[in-house]
């Protein structure tokens, strides 16, 4: 496998048909928005024959079809196109997310909280007293996956997964957050859970939450749950927050 | 236009894939054997990238309601119009009300019929491929009517005296994939040298996803967390019990096992029609003998392309060719 750094980036080929380029940045956060602006930029530039581009904490992986893109020129391009200038990527948008804490919904939040050693009350107000940072679109389904956990220490998974999580639910892991946008089996811990849909599998647009969009929780009651409309979240027009280097990724 | 689906068990409409999706965490999926499905739309004059029927694993019959160019390829053991036999891998004329079967396969998985024009798909972002995660795309069952947009076939003018036939291999039920070193290859020194000699199983739990294979168990001298990151198709992955697993398709996007190597693009076929219980060898290649199999393949499929459009102009199937792909052309400095 032959490996190409320049500067903070390291390219790897990987197999025929892949490079796979990672972040030495001092910083996790740096490292994430090295990739992520990598990403935005190869998108942009509508290369021939790239397939995709994954950009999630700390790597990157673009696919292509090997007769009709190169390895070294692809390589050469990223080293060319793939330098920082540091910025912290944030968009300034801001969603704004009805959760119901606990019940069906959430069957972790109490033992999410003890482990902790707070109360449920304090987790909550931790939670949405918070603003969560987009870090990538991932696994299951486009699902948002956010940093910036407010609490001491990670969040450790389920010891066996859950065979189907319902959709809207709304789960942390280690320093992490995301949601279950579809149908699917996961093992993150579930404390709640969101009226509003994050994906839309019928439009076409599907995912309406982007990397370095903010995040911000709010508690609402079992009758609010139920009175608000199911709607997409892109059809909700975000607030916009001044950049403020609050959300430090762990 | 239209085929009346008869009896399916697990077919569905796709095409090549949902490309460009990925930072949207969509999935390419689309045909498991991409050079099967090229070829079936490549022996009906269709573009590279049109719809076709993918039965997996299982009979599949339907009827058609006018002349139809039709083709199978793929794992199919065998095809009949009407109880005659039809030949796998040629284009073939259907009359109307004719049905057509296609056998379940005896070696690999998958499948393809191909129909001249455009079968109608639920199309998503770009692509009809079925997302079973996301739960878009078109299975088909008894009883379906798919609908074909598109111009009729003529008549032809003669019978002609010609078959054409596409030179492509069949799955078999013992394979050699061909792979590369992954980004965790120097943390299984154990994992490259002992391809030589090994034979791998498919396991029983293999699917769309992944393919097990079984018989040989790795370690890993780190233990040093791997992030959640993106994962190419033919990853082969080694969880922390050591098994093996091959990552198919319908992967998720991003995984965070250790990855000793990957499956060659040139072998990703042969990896998608992998069965349970199918002998497996892996071989360590470099990236320009992928290359150079994929050039071969790619050559054979315009050689084929060039001759059923010469012979469909021929015999006046079409009012006017309009069999050109849109796959970008071989590079002339091969």
């Amino acid at each position: 496998m032959s490996t190409v750094t320049a500067g903070t980036l390291r390219i790897d080929e990987y197999g025929d048909a892949a490079l796979l380029i990672g972040s030495s940045a001092p910083t996790r956060e740096a490292q994430w928005a090295a990739m992520q602006t990598i990403g935005i930029r190869l998108r942009g530039a509508h290369l021939p024959g790239i397939e995709s581009v994954v950009a999630t904490f700390d790597s990157l992986l673009v696919t292509f079809d090997p007769l009709a893109a190169d390895a070294d020129h692809l390589t050469s391009w990223i080293v060319e196109h793939g330098q920082g200038d540091g910025a912290v990527l944030d968009t300034g948008r801001t969603h704004r997310i009805p959760v119901l804490y606990g019940g069906d919904g959430g069957p972790d939040l109490e033992a999410v909280a003890a482990e902790l050693e707070i109360t449920v009350a304090d987790f909550v107000e931790q939670h949405a007293g918070t603003r969560w940072r987009v870090a990538f679109n991932g696994a299951p389904g486009g699902a948002p996956l956010h940093e910036g956990s407010p609490f001491d220490r990670p969040i450790p998974r389920m010891p066996e997964p859950r065979v189907r999580i319902p959709v809207g639910t709304v789960a942390v892991s280690g320093h992490q957050g995301t949601f279950y946008t579809i149908p699917s089996p996961g093992g993150w811990r579930c404390i709640g859970r969101t009226p509003l849909r994050i994906v839309d599998p019928d439009g076409d647009r599907f995912v309406a939450i982007e990397p370095g969009d903010g995040l911000r929780f709010h508690p609402v009651s079992e009758r609010e749950f139920t009175e608000t409309p199911a709607r997409f979240i892109g059809e909700v027009e975000p607030d916009t927050e001044p950049v403020h280097g609050d959300g430090v990724l762990r | 236009m239209s085929l009346t689906v008869v009896d399916a068990a697990r077919a569905a409409v796709t095409d090549l894939g949902r490309f460009g999706q990925a930072h949207l965490g969509i999935q390419a999926n689309g045909a498991a054997d991409q050079l099967a499905a090229r070829t079936a739309n490549t022996l009906v004059a269709n573009e590279d990238e049109a719809p076709v029927v993918e039965v997996t694993g299982s009979t599949f019959t339907a009827r058609t309601d006018r002349r139809l160019l039709v083709a199978v390829t793929g794992a199919v053991s065998a095809a009949w119009i009407d109880g005659v036999p039809m030949p796998i891998g040629a284009p073939v004329l259907t009359w109307p009300g004719a049905e057509v079967r296609l056998e379940a396969p005896r070696t690999g998985v998958h499948s393809y019929l191909a129909v001249h024009g455009e079968l109608a798909g639920d199309r998503f972002l770009g692509s009809v491929a079925l997302d079973p995660l996301v739960g878009r795309g078109r299975r088909l069952s008894g009883g379906d009517v798919v609908e074909i947009a598109g111009s009729a076939v003529g008549e032809p003018p003669y019978i002609p005296v010609f078959r054409l036939q596409a030179d492509l291999a069949r799955p078999a039920s013992e394979v050699t994939l061909d792979v590369l070193p992954g980004p965790e290859a120097d943390q299984f020194p154990d994992f490259l040298p002992a391809l030589s000699d090994a034979v791998f199983t498919v396991g029983n739990q293999s699917d769309q996803v992944g393919t097990r294979l079984e018989g040989h168990a790795f370690v890993r001298t780190r233990t040093t967390e791997i992030l959640s990151r993106g994962v190419p198709m033919g990853a082969v992955e080694v969880p922390p019990a050591g098994g093996v697993i091959a990552l198919q398709r319908g992967r998720p996007m991003t995984a965070g096992y250790p990855i000793p190597a990957v499956v060659a693009r040139s072998s990703h076929d042969a990896l998608a029609q992998l069965r349970p219980g199918d002998r497996v060898h892996l071989r360590v290649v470099t990236a320009g003998d992928s290359r150079s199999a994929l050039l071969e393949q790619e050559r054979r499929l315009q050689q084929l392309r060039a001759r059923c459009t010469v012979m469909f102009d021929a015999c006046g199937l079409f009012e006017r060719s309009s069999t050109s792909s849109t796959r970008t052309t071989l590079p002339t400095t091969v």
